[in-house]
């Protein structure tokens, strides 16, 4: 991916989300009367709204100027993936509760992908079952028993 | 029996010893896998803090940040890989050393110098956190506004190469801070009408997706099976008397260094090990052995990363202020318990602050007795790819947010976090300017504010008090140095692009 373009999209989209934060904290703060001269709740957040917009323009006047070279980001599929698990996994969490299974289902799934050599597929899957399920009991000890915490 | 008022022996509870040596344990464990870091050590510890008392929480984190410091080291000097960025110093001479004789004598060079650099940061720390408390008891709002900008401008400006996107970051921090109800008037800022967003971002959340997520992301991209190997040679720590003395003058140099790179806010413990490796190289009768397998190449950075901690923790305790990046998730376990580190903390919470300035020579004294027994454990652990370790350390991650306040809404906004500031470490923007931002953003505004009710709107009031003007004069000291800095890289990178001024401006 060209730095180039990856800078441009993410100053272009700090500023919009710069200016989305200047509207929110604006309307909330009409909600109380402070007269005009007070420095409200709006004030700072105004502040900053206007130093980001100026930073932002530099940067995409610095950006203009620069070289333009490649980003990479190796085993990108890879990153992808764990991404994607652990939406689902917290998706799946919130949704059904279960959390020891699902931790369960998700080390092993990790594990096994993390580990993938054909021919040896159930060899890895059994083991990884097993680390996930050690795992697990070790985290419903600490987390469970000692710290008293509900997961 | 009692020192400064406080109860020594009040230190010696079961749940602080107990919090030292978990600390010390994570922390080297951490800080030897190699790309992890200080920060992820910390930031992992931070959610056991809510479970804890205050006193117990600080000396974990304390702990964790002590130990990682040197766990770095053993990366560094077994597999020539840095552990942490502060320990890459170390590895020029460790990594060389370890080949030489063993393992383990560059180790013990290591764990003795970092054990020493701790207890000189921790002197520092006794000696001056409380003359520079009673000093800010003078100041104000003004004072403390300018104190935090200074903060933040050091950090956004002398510490990363791309100064623009720095700043950048900073804001971002800051405007994250100013999420959730507005503490003066209890109206909602930018809360995406999420009813969990109402007391602001978690700060766990925050840190962890800015920090430890990504990290192990990284690790994937790193290669998930590579298979590391090092030599097994013996890896006993001791030393005698004279290879310590061999090196207690680059071990001086690098504690000294180390204990005042770590009170100024911005640089950090990479910065300090630099600085020492290059000052103790300078002092040294024989310069030309370093790089070369000299153990005073690796006493002086080891005491200066160790010394950073106490350092770091003056400003922290006598200010308010963050000296590192580490010291500002340390900040977010008072923040946790509701205390607000500064000048009045030593009237509000005596026991405490004495409690963490004599703990810290207590930490520095479990980590070398810890780091005594398990280094040759942890080296093994070295040996352990990738594929095993990510799985477990993303769980422990989800966990310790979740567990801080049981809410979803926190491992999402960590989720969204973590993805963005993967890229944006790319392109260069920087996280620890946006954690400090954001522990700073609250007091900076209430500072602010408070100052411009009291001179009815007008910013002539951080020029005009006696307090404020030396602090105006250093603003504007950073600003000037960035500018040279940034004007003396404009000129190389002139020179470079053009090959015969180069050589016509030499000659």
């Amino acid at each position: 991916m060209s730095s180039k373009l990856a800078s441009y999209t993410a100053l272009l989209l700090i500023l919009l989300l710069d200016i989305a934060y200047f509207v929110s904290v604006n309307k909330s703060s009409k909600l109380i009367h402070t007269g005009s001269e007070s420095i409200g709740p709006a004030y700072f957040p105004n502040l900053l709204a206007v130093i980001l917009v100026v930073l932002c323009l530099i940067g995409l006047l610095q950006t203009a100027r620069k070289e333009d070279t490649k980003i990479h980001i190796p085993h990108f599929k890879m990153i992808g993936f764990t991404v994607a698990l652990m939406v689902l996994f917290i998706l799946s969490w919130s949704a059904f509760g279960w959390f020891y299974l699902q931790n369960i289902l998700f080390l092993t799934i990790l594990l096994t992908v993390y580990r993938y050599k054909p021919g040896k597929i159930l060899y890895i899957t059994f083991t990884s079952l097993l680390l996930s399920m050690i795992a697990t009991a070790f985290i419903y000890a600490v987390f469970n028993l000692v710290m008293h915490s509900t997961l | 029996m009692t020192l400064f008022g406080f109860d020594i022996l009040g230190l010696f509870t079961l749940t602080n010893i107990v919090a030292i040596i978990i600390g010390n344990f994570i922390g080297l464990l951490i800080g030897a896998l190699p790309g992890l870091g200080t920060m992820f050590a910390i930031v992992l510890l931070l959610p056991a803090t809510y479970v804890m008392s205050p006193l117990s929480s600080v000396l974990l984190l304390l702990a964790a940040y002590q130990g990682s410091e040197y766990g770095g080291s053993i990366s560094s000097i077994v597999l020539g890989i840095p552990g942490t960025p502060a320990s890459t110093a170390t590895l020029l001479d460790g990594n060389t050393l370890a080949k030489q004789k063993s393992p383990g004598k560059a180790l013990g060079f290591s764990l003795t110098s970092s054990m020493m650099g701790g207890l000189f940061g921790g002197l520092v720390l006794i000696t001056l956190t409380i003359p520079i408390s009673k000093f800010a008891l003078h100041i104000s709002d003004p004072e403390i506004f300018l104190i935090c900008f200074i903060g933040l401008m050091a950090v956004g400006l002398l510490s990363t190469k791309n100064k623009i996107n720095s700043l950048i970051s900073t804001i971002i921090g800051l405007m994250a801070g100013t999420m959730g109800m507005d503490i003066l008037t209890g109206i909602p800022r930018f809360t995406l009408g999420i009813s969990d967003l109402s007391d602001g971002i978690n700060i766990i959340s925050f840190v962890v997706g800015l920090f430890a997520i990504p990290e192990i992301l990284s690790m994937i991209g790193e290669g998930l099976n590579q298979k590391r190997t090092y030599e097994s040679g013996k890896m006993k720590t001791r030393l005698t008397l004279k290879e310590v003395r061999s090196v207690i003058k680059a071990t001086g140099i690098g504690a000294a260094i180390g204990a005042m790179v770590g009170a100024f806010p911005g640089l950090g413990a990479d910065a300090a090990a630099w600085f020492s490796y290059t000052a103790a190289k300078k002092a040294s009768k024989r310069p030309e052995l370093f790089g070369k397998g000299n153990p005073e190449g690796i006493a002086a950075p080891e005491a200066a990363n160790n010394a950073t901690v106490g350092g770091s923790l003056v400003p922290l305790l006598s200010l308010g202020i963050p000296g590192t990046a580490s010291a500002s998730i340390i900040l977010g376990a008072f923040m946790i318990h509701g205390i607000q580190p500064g000048p009045q903390i030593f009237a509000n919470q005596h026991d405490l602050v004495y409690g963490i300035l004599f703990g810290t020579i207590l930490i520095t004294i479990a980590m070398f007795i810890l780091g005594k027994f398990v280094t040759s454990l942890f080296t093994r652990v070295l040996l352990v790819p990738s594929s095993f370790l990510i799985p477990f350390l993303l769980i422990l991650t989800l966990i310790g947010i979740y567990s801080s306040k049981g809410s979803f809404t926190d491992l999402w906004v960590a989720m969204v976090i973590s993805v963005v500031m993967f890229i944006l470490r790319k392109l260069e923007f920087s996280a620890p300017s946006m954690v400090i931002a954001f522990v700073l953003g609250p007091i900076m505004e209430i500072s602010l504010r408070r100052s411009l009710v009291l001179s009815n709107g007008s910013y002539s009031i951080f020029f005009t008090r006696m307090y404020s003007l030396p602090l105006v004069f250093i603003v504007a000291a950073i600003f000037i140095m960035s500018l040279l800095g940034w004007y003396k890289n404009r000129k190389k990178a002139v020179k470079s692009a053009v090959p015969g001024l180069e050589s016509a401006s030499d000659s």
